[in-house]
């Protein structure tokens, strides 16, 4: 059953690949992300290569590193406060939105969607500081308000990946006498997934600059040198946490885009 | 010389799906409006009717789709609504309207589905779609991995049916199976069709919007009208006794001919025939304008026929295949061969075109008299 299921599907979101040119693009996709990734590696675990970097760029500058804290470890932070609140939305997203598209949850699916198109409107500095008299200071304050911001996204795509499944398929499916279970796994979610994967990929994104401005509750991340480089103007340091969060936000894309068409 | 029905009657078909004064209601549209339709087993039957009389969401109620509300349908000797739903669908075979095939999945994984479902063996599944996509005219090595969004209409829904066949269910739905199919595939697929029912004896319900494909695939015809049934029978009889004006204008002007279809030349008139190697002499040639004389070649094939017309014998040479019929040909063949000969009767022959027997004008008529 499981390959019924997880079996990328060649419809709707997903591009469509130009036949023949598979093996060239997969390829071209595996060295983009060894790239992306050699890059990353490189500049996170080196204050060498961060230090050149920077004095080419900023050459009057003088302090290239932050004071407590390795680019290493904020990065560590950076990435388990991102992947935390994406992974937690993507499971709380998923469920509920099935929830609401089965036929006992149907009622509320107009109010999911509504609350969707509202927090949308939020910009994400607008949900930290609003997230801080109310929830504290510190990750875990931090880790929930980007997991209640993020989930939006995936919850609506998944309430219309789950909308689009046409009404012949699930009756086809009913008519052969598919289980609850099998319709939901066989019928619907394969054809759900891509949208569904579309929500996953614009939340993570979303975290990862949610969680570069988390740094002002307390959320150990990449916003911590941002942050004094602001303060201590000094845009070296503002530059160097925003190459490590783009280098993620590209190693992101490249990793979503390779699975999502099958490579 | 029997003039009676070709198909077997229906009372030799009790039936084990029973629909027992249903009605179905749609918020303020009634669809169906306390019918009763008892399915012959083993046997076709067909729904026609007007667009939205009624006919799928009958369909829907005999696999449980849809609710009624009111009345029961009894599967064997219990109401499906005491049943498992799952088991009951899995007893029957559904081709729906809409087609639905998964967009997700190919032509193989699609037809595969229920055989998949049910925990048949792979090496079994695999030549099973073979042969269910050959059967419904479709080339496995060319479908087998196409997607649905690659195939047409009318292959989509041949798909359709022959994932609603995957299974081998004694029940079969279909919900105009062949909508979509260009005219010539479309008979053949009813000349399959027939085929395999007659192998296989399920217990069809079948929809359809085209009378001819009704009265062609019909062992029990029932027509519809917002809601109820206004007339359920064996085709023969409906066309003979339209029971109202409705069923009249349904079956069209050209009823006594659909009529004739029913009737094979072998089942009902095969008469003796007149013939010989020679011209014939006067009195070699039957008296009366309805018989005729057949000349035959060395081999037994028929090139002229002789008659009287007027008290002169008129000739004419048999030239084309449609000067004859073979024995399993409708009596509408029969009736055109007649027309396009000019002769009061025409030979019937057989599959290595020698002379067999005639059909007669004259049996004609009193077929479509009776
Ligand atoms: N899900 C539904 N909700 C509301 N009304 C419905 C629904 N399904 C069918 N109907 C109505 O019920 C009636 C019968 O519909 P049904 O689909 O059985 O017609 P049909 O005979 O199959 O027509 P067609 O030949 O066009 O397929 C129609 O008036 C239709 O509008
Ligand atoms: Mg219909």
């Amino acid at each position: 059953m499981g390959r019924y299921g997880l079996k990328p599907s060649r419809q709707s979101a997903f591009p469509e690949k130009p036949l023949g040119s598979t093996r060239r693009d997969s390829a071209r996709s595996w060295i983009v992300l060894v790239l992306i990734a050699t890059a990353l590696v490189l500049y996170i675990s080196s204050e060498q290569v961060q230090r050149t970097i920077l004095s080419l760029i900023f050459p009057s500058e003088t302090q290239f590193t932050h004071t407590r804290k390795t680019i290493l470890q904020m990065t560590t932070a950076h990435i388990s406060l991102t992947l935390g609140a994406t992974l937690l939305s993507a499971v709380v997203g998923i469920v509920v939105g099935i929830a609401v598209t089965r036929k006992a949850g149907k009622d509320f699916q107009q109010l999911v969607l509504r609350l969707n198109s509202f927090i949308q409107t939020f910009p994400p500095s607008a949900v930290i500081i609003l997230a801080f008299p109310v929830l504290g200071f510190g990750w875990k304050p931090a880790l929930l308000a980007l997991f209640l911001y993020s989930l939006f996204p995936i919850l609506g795509n998944t309430v219309v990946g789950f909308q689009s499944v046409s009404p012949a398929v699930i009756d086809s499916a009913k008519g052969m006498g598919m289980t609850w279970f099998q319709q939901l796994w066989i019928a619907e979610f394969p054809q759900a997934l891509p949208m569904i994967f579309t929500g996953i990929r614009h939340s993570y994104i979303l975290n990862l600059g949610t969680a570069a401005i988390a740094a002002v509750i307390g959320g150990e991340g990449l916003g911590t040198i941002i942050i004094s480089g602001l303060t201590l103007r000094n845009s070296a340091l503002v530059l160097s946490g925003t190459i490590v969060i783009s280098l993620l936000a590209f190693l992101g894309e490249q990793l979503f885009h390779m699975v999502s068409s099958g490579r | 010389m029997t003039t009676g029905p070709v198909r077997p009657t229906l009372e030799e078909s009790p039936s084990f799906l029973k629909a027992e004064h249903i009605s179905v209601r749609y918020g303020e549209t009634v669809a169906l409006n306390d019918v009763t339709l008892h399915i012959p087993t083993n046997r076709v039957t067909v729904l026609i009717g007007p667009s939205g009389c009624g006919k799928s969401t009958t369909l829907r109620c005999i696999n449980a789709l849809v609710k009624t509300s009111s009345g029961h349908i009894d599967y064997g000797d219990a109401s499906i609504q005491a049943m498992s739903e799952t088991d009951l669908r899995r007893n029957m075979g559904y081709a729906i309207q809409s087609v639905g095939l998964m967009p997700h999945m190919t032509v193989e994984e699609n037809v595969d589905l229920v055989p998949r479902l049910l925990g048949w063996k792979r090496s079994e599944r695999t030549e099973r779609v073979s042969r269910l996509l050959k059967l419904v005219r479709l080339d496995p090595q060319v479908y087998r991995n196409k997607y649905p969004h690659e195939l047409s209409g009318g292959e989509a829904q041949r798909v359709g049916v022959a994932r609603a066949l995957g299974a081998d269910p004694p029940v079969l739905l279909m919900d105009e199976p062949f909508g979509a199919v260009d005219p010539l595939t479309r008979e053949q697929l009813q000349d399959e069709f027939i085929r395999i029912q007659r192998q296989l004896k399920k217990t069809v319900v079948f929809v359809t919007h085209d009378i001819d494909e009704a009265v062609r695939l019909a062992d029990y015809l029932v027509i519809m009208k917002d809601g109820m049934i206004v007339q359920a029978d064996t085709p023969e009889q409906i066309l003979a006794a339209p029971a109202n004006e409705f069923v009249e204008r349904f079956l069209g002007p050209d009823r006594s001919l659909k009529r004739l279809s029913l009737f094979t030349a072998d089942h009902c008139c095969l008469e003796q025939v007149v013939s010989g190697t020679g011209k014939p002499s006067e009195a070699q040639l039957p008296k009366g304008s309805n018989r005729c004389y057949w000349q035959v070649d060395a081999d037994g094939k028929p090139i002229m026929g002789f008659t009287w017309i007027h008290n002169r014998i008129i000739e004419r040479p048999i030239t084309s295949s449609t000067h004859t019929v073979q024995p399993y040909s409708s009596m509408k063949e029969c009736m055109s061969a007649i027309l396009s000969l000019g002769m009061p009767a025409t030979a019937v022959v057989d599959d290595d075109g020698r002379l067999y027997g005639e059909v007669r004008f004259e049996t004609i008529q009193t077929i479509s008299l009776s």
